[in-house]
């Protein structure tokens, strides 16, 4: 019995199983496969660098999903909530919970799509793997919330808030965005864009803090996240050749999703720098750090540089994100801080280790531009919040409320006339985003604007009903009942208790 | 926990504002958001929403409220087909060591590379236009079983292919190729080849599904996972008939889930494709406030005139006679290899005791086709 080498094996298990129609058109089987202008001509060479079988697919996830629940099943029974060293690091996981999550679900529909609309069998079985992950993704984090809700405030109507509130808003429109593009575009967003060059960033630093704090659940749906996405990246990282090495004329078109989606990610990873440089007291990592490490060094200075043989340049307006990196986490946390009487995580008032921390990782941009701001909050929590409704950008849906990081002083916001009509970004890299696809991004749906014409109802009870929370889930963590309920927990376990050595 | 402090009791019982009774309904339940896409699609189905109502034709007053009678979730999902995996690689690795096909005649061996290799482009097929049912059906628990189906498919697709390059005898790719050949070029095969054409250009979700789990499916994947037992074991073949145990268990889930499915949607009598809003709490919504600036209303479309009942009715008056042809044109393979099986009789005999109960069970088929 001839044995095949693993490779040739992997080959003949998952090609050549679809072939060409004969009592259909190949065009009503796929028929987006010419609509962006994509030229494809021998995709068969193409290599899934991972080659996973369905056999080692479920072998392995199967154990990965067993070590994650022990672990969750641990917490839960030994009060893991209770254990961690401070209770406003729940705030930060509330916010990436009803963010993150809805977005690993939606990326599961999505890699159904892209697999279903490429012919390449090579990209379908590893887009499918891709989507069942997407899928486990979603579940580990909902089980992590799900624990937290029955604790804590804020998570217990998470799909009304994902659905309807401002900040739900941010996450969804990206996701949104991928789902009606057409299936190449919606490959280089997510595969490559968004999985090669941010997440990292995302599940790295966060979970190393979990860890830090001693949230070890949280640290372990890091983890194991992380550990699919390392396959998700390889993906990127080949779709993206196989595109600019099939056709020259795939190249500015590669080129124009690049620019695109590069921006895109970054602008949502936004709340991401809060959740590194703010919500953990014992940090892992500062935002600026994380930013050279993960994306300055080993994606514009490095990958970027192997692209350049191909024609493709680093994306539009990389220069702004390099700028922004000392000033985008206290931005942002600023924008949470003037609108946390309408969100369904908190904000905090800073503890002095705060200041402390911040100003020696951010010497050139903390103490000068953003530490009043937050010390307006010492006497009264409340202080800076904002009356009304925040305007907010037309693409990214963030309140455009980011300074220029060339003026600190001054705001970044931009305008653009579009059918009669001004519309407002929060950056250059937004406002360049709304002039290529101006059509498509008129569509967007504004909380704000909903709220206005009575979609919430006539009383404000009715909004947060249609949020999905009340206001008392809302405002400042040390001064909210979730941290005296923590306290009081903690009493009861025994936690509170110092023991002195002599 | 006995020692429990009273005060330790969490501030709600339950995590979410609704009810759920499990683990499978904690993390499936509302996870698909129904409002507020953000943008309409750039190309092909261009006035729909992103998750819309209108991509099939049946109605349903709650989208949520389907469940998976096996409550697959990720984690069960995946032990469970963990445990399958390892049976398979069992199997095959026994009947390598036992030398299983040396006791085997070639031309069983033959018929069997004929008839089960090209069978795997049938169930990949299906895997691929179930991963369109996932992308547009209504709801997380109905996407999140074709999810788990379409891998299904793709794991048996994979199963064939190592059993015909493996175990059954030692002539590597030429044996796929072969499968290949036969499927694509070989009069027996072109009912079902077709068949799966058809299936995958099927615009309605709810169709295709209706295509491959209630029509073909049942039809076919007793013949290849089942009745062939028999005779594979009348010809010393004791490895087509372990593999096929292993894939009946998925076979029977798929099929299991598929009736509860269009059971609920033959009973629901609702009209209105918006009914389910109501469910979701948004009885009172006005509509989005952009319908009339820049997109369309969805709610202009002209509702649905049939019932739900006779909507799949006719769907399953479309494909079960060609289902049922498809899978009869195998006949010319077995008389081929000189393989004693009557499909007529086994299609005729599954028709009236398995498929046309079961639709009449569920509440589709008024009475037998004529």
């Amino acid at each position: 019995m001839g044995k095949l080498s693993a490779g040739a094996r992997y080959k003949a298990l998952t090609r050549d199983l679809m072939w060409d129609p004969k009592d259909v058109d190949f065009k009503q089987i796929y028929p987006l496969v010419e609509a962006e202008g994509i030229r494809i001509k021998d995709p068969k060479r193409w290599e899934d660098p991972f080659r996973m079988t369905f056999n080692q697919y479920v072998k392995i996830q199967a154990e990965k999903e067993h070590l994650h629940h022990a672990i969750r099943s641990a917490f839960e029974a030994n009060h893991g909530h209770a254990r961690i060293v401070d209770s406003r690091w729940f705030e930060g996981v509330k916010a990436f919970a009803v963010a993150v999550q809805p977005a690993e679900y939606s990326a599961h529909r999505l890699m159904a799509y892209i697999g279903r609309n490429i012919p390449i069998e090579a990209i379908r079985f590893a887009t499918f793997n891709q989507a069942v992950d997407e899928l486990r993704h979603a579940q580990i984090e909902i089980k992590h919330y799900a624990h937290m809700s029955r604790y804590y405030d804020g998570l217990h109507a998470y799909a009304k808030t994902n659905e309807n509130l401002w900040f739900n808003t941010v996450p969804k429109s990206f996701f949104d965005d991928a789902l009606t593009s057409g299936p190449f575009e919606a490959l280089i967003a997510i595969s490559f864009s968004f999985e090669y060059v941010f997440t990292n960033i995302l599940f790295l630093p966060f979970a190393a803090s979990a860890a830090a704090v001693g949230d070890e659940h949280f640290a372990s749906v890091g983890k194991s996240v992380q550990s699919d996405e390392s396959r998700h990246m390889a993906l990127g990282m080949a779709a993206l050749k196989m595109l600019l090495e099939e056709d020259d004329r795939n190249v500015p078109i590669v080129q124009r999703w690049l620019d695109k989606w590069y921006w895109r990610c970054y602008r949502i990873f936004s709340v991401i720098s809060t959740l590194v440089d703010y919500y953990p007291r014992v940090r892992a990592i500062s935002w600026r750090k994380a930013f050279e490490m993960y994306v300055e060094d080993q994606v514009l200075n490095g990958l970027f540089k192997d692209l350049y043989k191909y024609g493709i340049r680093p994306p539009r307006n990389f220069e702004d994100t390099i700028k922004e990196k000392e000033h985008y986490s206290h931005a942002t946390m600023r924008i949470l801080d003037h609108y946390k009487h309408a969100n369904y995580f908190r904000g905090f008032r800073l503890q002095p280790d705060d200041y402390e921390w911040l100003s020696r990782e951010y010497p050139n941009t903390f103490e000068r531009y953003y530490a009043p701001f937050f010390r307006k909050m010492d006497d009264h929590v409340m202080a800076v919040a904002s009356p009304g409704l925040p305007a907010v950008c037309a693409v990214c849906q963030i309140p455009c409320e980011f300074p220029d990081p060339d003026h600190p002083d001054r705001m970044w916001t931009q305008y653009a006339e579009y059918n009669g009509k001004t519309h407002m970004f929060c950056s250059p890299g937004c406002r360049d985003i709304f002039l290529e696809e101006p059509e498509k991004y008129i569509q967007w749906w504004w909380p704000a604007e909903s709220y206005l014409s009575g979609e919430f109802g006539p009383t404000l009870p009715d909004m947060f009903e249609y949020f999905g929370f009340t206001p008392e889930e809302a405002n400042e963590h040390y001064s909210s009942r979730d941290y005296h309920r923590w306290v009081r927990y903690r009493e009861q376990l025994g936690l509170d208790k110092t023991f002195e050595v002599v | 926990m006995a020692f429990q402090p009273k005060t330790l009791e969490p501030v709600r019982k339950q995590p979410w504002d609704w009810l759920t009774k499990n683990e499978y309904e904690e993390v499936t339940v509302r996870e698909q958001s129904y409002l507020h896409g953000q943008y309409r699609f750039k190309y092909g189905k261009t006035d729909y929403d992103i998750y819309d109502p209108r991509f099939t034709r049946i109605r349903v007053k709650d989208w949520d409220a389907f469940r998976d009678p096996k409550r697959y979730w990720y984690e069960t999902y995946t032990l469970s087909r963990k445990k399958m995996a390892e049976d398979v690689e069992g199997v095959f690795d026994r009947a390598q060591k036992l030398g299983i096909y040396s006791w085997v005649s070639d031309s069983w061996k033959e018929f069997a590379c004929d008839f089960y290799t090209p069978l795997r482009h049938y169930e990949y097929a299906g895997a691929v236009q179930l991963q369109y049912v996932v992308r547009y059906a209504m709801g997380c628990p109905i996407e999140q079983s074709a999810t788990y189906t379409a891998f299904d498919k793709q794991g048996r697709a994979q199963w064939l292919s190592t059993w015909a390059l493996e175990v059954v005898g030692d002539e590597g790719l030429p044996v796929l190729e072969r499968g290949r050949e036969l499927w694509v070029h070989d009069r027996a095969y072109n009912g079902l080849r077709r068949y799966m054409e058809h299936v995958l250009v099927t615009e309605d979700w709810a169709e295709a599904l209706v295509a491959l789990h209630l029509t073909l499916g049942p039809l076919i994947d007793r013949i290849l996972y089942q009745e062939m037992n028999e005779m594979a074991l009348a010809h010393h073949d004791t490895v087509i008939p372990e593999l096929a145990l292993v894939c009946a268990e998925q076979v029977q889930w798929q099929e299991q889930w598929t009736e509860s499915l269009f059971k609920m949607v033959a009973e629901d009598p609702t009209l209105s494709r918006w009914e389910y809003l109501k469910a979701l709490g948004y009885e009172n919504w006005p509509g989005d406030y952009r319908w009339g600036k820049t997109l369309s209303d969805p709610r202009l479309t002209p509702e649905e005139e049939k019932t739900n009942r006779e909507i799949v009715e006719s769907w399953v008056q479309h494909w079960l006679p060609r289902a049922a042809e498809a899978v009869k044109s195998l006949q010319a393979l077995m008389d081929r290899h000189g393989i004693p099986f009557s499909l007529e009789q086994s299609v005729d005999r599954n028709l009236q005791e398995n498929i046309y109960p079961k639709l009449q069970r569920m509440g589709i088929l008024a009475q037998e086709p004529a």
